[in-house]
């Protein structure tokens, strides 16, 4: 099962995107779910006509983590929506592009103990070494694209590359 | 025939619309509008108030099913809209072109 998440910090183009690509996958029938991560029900950028859509073309698995969606959605807690991320326990690349005074901590209950998680974008080292406290091993990465300045446990873009590659399943944080 | 179009030849202004303007922009692609026509047309206009678009062909056949006839197919549609089904059947009933539409 594709499981499709959906993040109140992604752009509102980003949003729409996702439900052309959802409209596609009904369309042919494939099966699909929905999960939206905390907020996404006020900071969400789909309209009503948007979700009445979704519930009339369809849409059966929707699951949220926080308050409901205006679509038929089932609860989960961290652990369920954990275990609907990652079929038969398979480790996850978690990407997140940093922006200031975004804080996905949160999310962190998502990350199992074999997972990654890579970083993008000029990150101040305090912070991500509040990050790193937090996430559950030592997999936890900057990407250095060489913009800017290089501190301590990141990654070039050509071993990030190697790890996308290595990992079918990929969770963007934005 | 003289609302202002769209890009795409789509009505620009929803208001302008009506059966005549119908009528000529489907005669101009060669197309003689019928009751099975308008059945489609209508039942379009209906999905659009609701959910703000209009869907993929095989969404839309799934619709029509349940709001007009459930012996509705893609071949019915197609001898109707010769073109593209969806594309033709909002163009005449005076919605934008669908957001899926390349």
């Amino acid at each position: 099962m594709n499981v499709m998440v959906l993040n109140p910090n992604s752009p509102e183009t980003h949003w729409q995107d996702m439900y052309l690509l959802l409209l596609s996958q009904l369309n042919f029938d494939q099966p699909i779910a929905l999960l939206l991560l905390p907020g996404s029900d006020h900071r969400g950028h789909w309209n009503e006509q948007q979700w009445r859509a979704l519930s009339l073309y369809g849409l059966d698995q929707c699951h949220h983590l926080g308050t409901q969606p205006p679509i038929t959605s089932q609860a989960l807690t961290w652990q369920r929506a954990k275990d609907l991320l990652h079929p038969n326990g398979a480790p996850m690349l978690h990407l997140c592009h940093w922006q200031a005074g975004v804080d996905h901590t949160d999310w962190f209950n998502l990350a199992a103990e074999q997972d990654h998680l890579l970083m993008y974008g000029n990150i101040p080292s305090d912070c991500f070494d509040r990050w790193r406290e937090q996430w559950p091993n030592p997999n936890c990465h900057i990407v250095f694209d060489g913009t800017h300045p290089h501190i301590a446990h990141s990654i070039k873009t050509t071993e990030a590359a190697a790890l996308c590659l290595k990992h079918p399943h990929i969770m963007n944080w934005q | 025939m003289k609302a202002a179009l769209d890009n795409h030849g789509h009505l620009l202004n929803r208001t302008e619309w009506c059966q005549s303007w119908a009528e000529q922009m489907a005669l101009s692609e060669g197309i003689e509008m019928s009751q099975d026509h308008w059945s489609v047309l209508n039942a379009v206009q209906i999905i659009f108030d609701e959910t703000g678009d209009t869907p993929p062909m095989r969404l839309l056949i799934k619709l029509l099913r349940q709001q007009v006839s459930d012996t509705i197919d893609s071949r019915y549609l197609y001898r109707l809209f010769p073109d593209n089904p969806v594309r033709q059947a909002s163009k005449y009933a005076g919605l934008p072109k669908p957001k899926h539409c390349m």
